[in-house]
């Protein structure tokens, strides 16, 4: 159908590259009203409405396949390019990626119950004195999007917060994220605590922000090392395999 | 930006993903941890026990939908399919799709982190489409406005590569 929505129409409108104009055009063409209007309020960043809606259309009987293709990934698909075209930017892709996740919630639970179970867990935090999050955040959605469990410590994070978080959700990663210099030891800090504790030998950690690099990381003690959001995927599923093995 | 967007991208402290959409099999989680194994329709008879008739995930797969929505604001049901028997995934998923799909989410997001990535050379990750200041840290370029509940607005210019410094107050 077409599309009825019109703040979609608004929004698809930001498509302008002929390939992906056929690309979503038809991806869009196959939702209704419902999952037009999923999209939108993803798009413009509504989590309490992509929440809402995706519940109500689960228990309505639309299947998770079609609230995840037509609503939520049509929605993200617009998010995406207008990010590229610098129409909008990080802040705005951050509050569109929350609404997905809000839509995810009630997605996943029928993708673990098919055996789609999630890649493994993940404790995030920035460091203890540290209120620097975007990059750690950027981490976070492209955790999720590849498929892992995370939990999102926020900023501040003491090295206890870490260690109780792992111990309560059986994570197998922390990643811990640092911008500052003078925030950057407390990485060491939170390393040397779950050595104090005899938690070490329990999870694997990877350590990034902007001041740091592999020499420190490696001089923490840190497992991993990434680089940007974009290697925290990969270093990650490197430290679960490696956990795997040592388990 | 044609649209008001919630200026706060952080999510709460204690704020749990349910996201994970991975590409596991149950069964290996299952060894790891030492549980039974999940059976998809004994999973999904508990959740779902209001959609015995639920429709075909097939109907889906091949471009099916749901009905339009009603006017009154309630939502359609979709037509109905064909039943599903025991050992079955689901009824409310099509798993090769579903994984197609997350395929699909990961690499936007990929697309997405590396445009951040690029973008971050330039512009300050924390200023929003309106100039807006999303930083929850002091910042030099910071304004405030006479209205203590706007957010500050970011004066640096994009293109200056030194704004990280600025951070650091």
């Amino acid at each position: 159908m077409p599309i009825v929505n019109d703040g979609l129409q608004r929004e698809f409108e930001w498509v302008t590259r002929p390939g992906e104009q056929k690309h979503i055009g038809e991806a869009l063409d196959l939702a209704d009203e419902v999952m037009q209007e999923i999209a939108y309020q993803l798009i413009i960043g509504k989590n309490l409405e992509v929440d809402r809606l995706t519940k109500e259309c689960l228990d309505s009987g639309y299947t998770a396949n079609h609230i995840l293709d037509h609503g939520l990934l049509n929605g993200m698909a617009i998010v995406g390019v207008k990010f590229r075209d610098n129409v909008i930017f990080v802040p705005e892709v951050l509050v569109a990626a929350r609404a997905m996740k809000a839509g995810m919630a009630h997605i996943e639970p029928i993708l673990s119950a098919s055996g789609i179970e999630p890649i493994g867990t993940v404790i995030m935090g920035t460091v203890k004195g540290d209120l620097h999050d975007i990059g750690k955040n950027l981490c976070i959605m492209m955790l999720r999007g590849a498929g892992w469990t995370v939990h999102d410590l926020g900023v501040d994070t003491s090295p206890e917060e870490f260690a109780d978080a792992v111990m309560e959700f059986e994570a197998q990663v922390v990643g811990m994220s640092a911008l500052l210099t003078t925030t950057m030891p407390n990485m060491g800090r939170t390393i040397s605590y779950f050595e104090d504790i005899g938690l070490r030998d329990e999870v694997r950690i990877m350590v990034g922000g902007a001041p740091v690099t592999r020499e420190f990381a490696d001089e923490m003690g840190a497992d991993g090392y990434g680089e940007n959001a974009v290697d925290c995927v990969e270093t990650a599923s490197d430290l679960l395999q490696l956990q795997k093995e040592l388990a | 930006m044609k649209n008001g967007h919630n200026p706060d991208p952080s999510p709460s402290r204690s704020e749990e993903n349910t996201v994970g959409a991975g590409f596991k099999p149950a069964s290996a989680r299952d060894a790891r941890d030492g549980n039974k194994p999940v059976i998809p329709a004994q999973a999904g008879i508990q959740r779902k026990t209001k959609h015995a008739a639920f429709p075909s995930p097939f109907c889906e797969a091949k471009g099916g939908r749901g009905s339009e929505a009603t006017a009154g604001g309630s939502l359609p049901s979709p037509s109905m399919g064909e039943g599903h028997g025991e050992g079955e995934n689901p009824p409310n998923l099509d798993v090769e799709a579903a994984r197609k799909s997350m395929a699909r989410m990961a690499k936007i997001f990929a697309d997405i982190a590396q445009h951040a990535e690029d973008s971050s050379l330039t512009r300050c990750p924390y200023k929003d489409a309106r100039s807006r200041c999303t930083a929850k840290f002091g910042c030099r370029n910071q304004h405030f406005t006479k209205n203590p509940l706007n957010p500050p607005i970011c004066t640096a210019k994009d293109g200056d590569l030194d704004y990280r410094s600025a951070w650091e107050i």
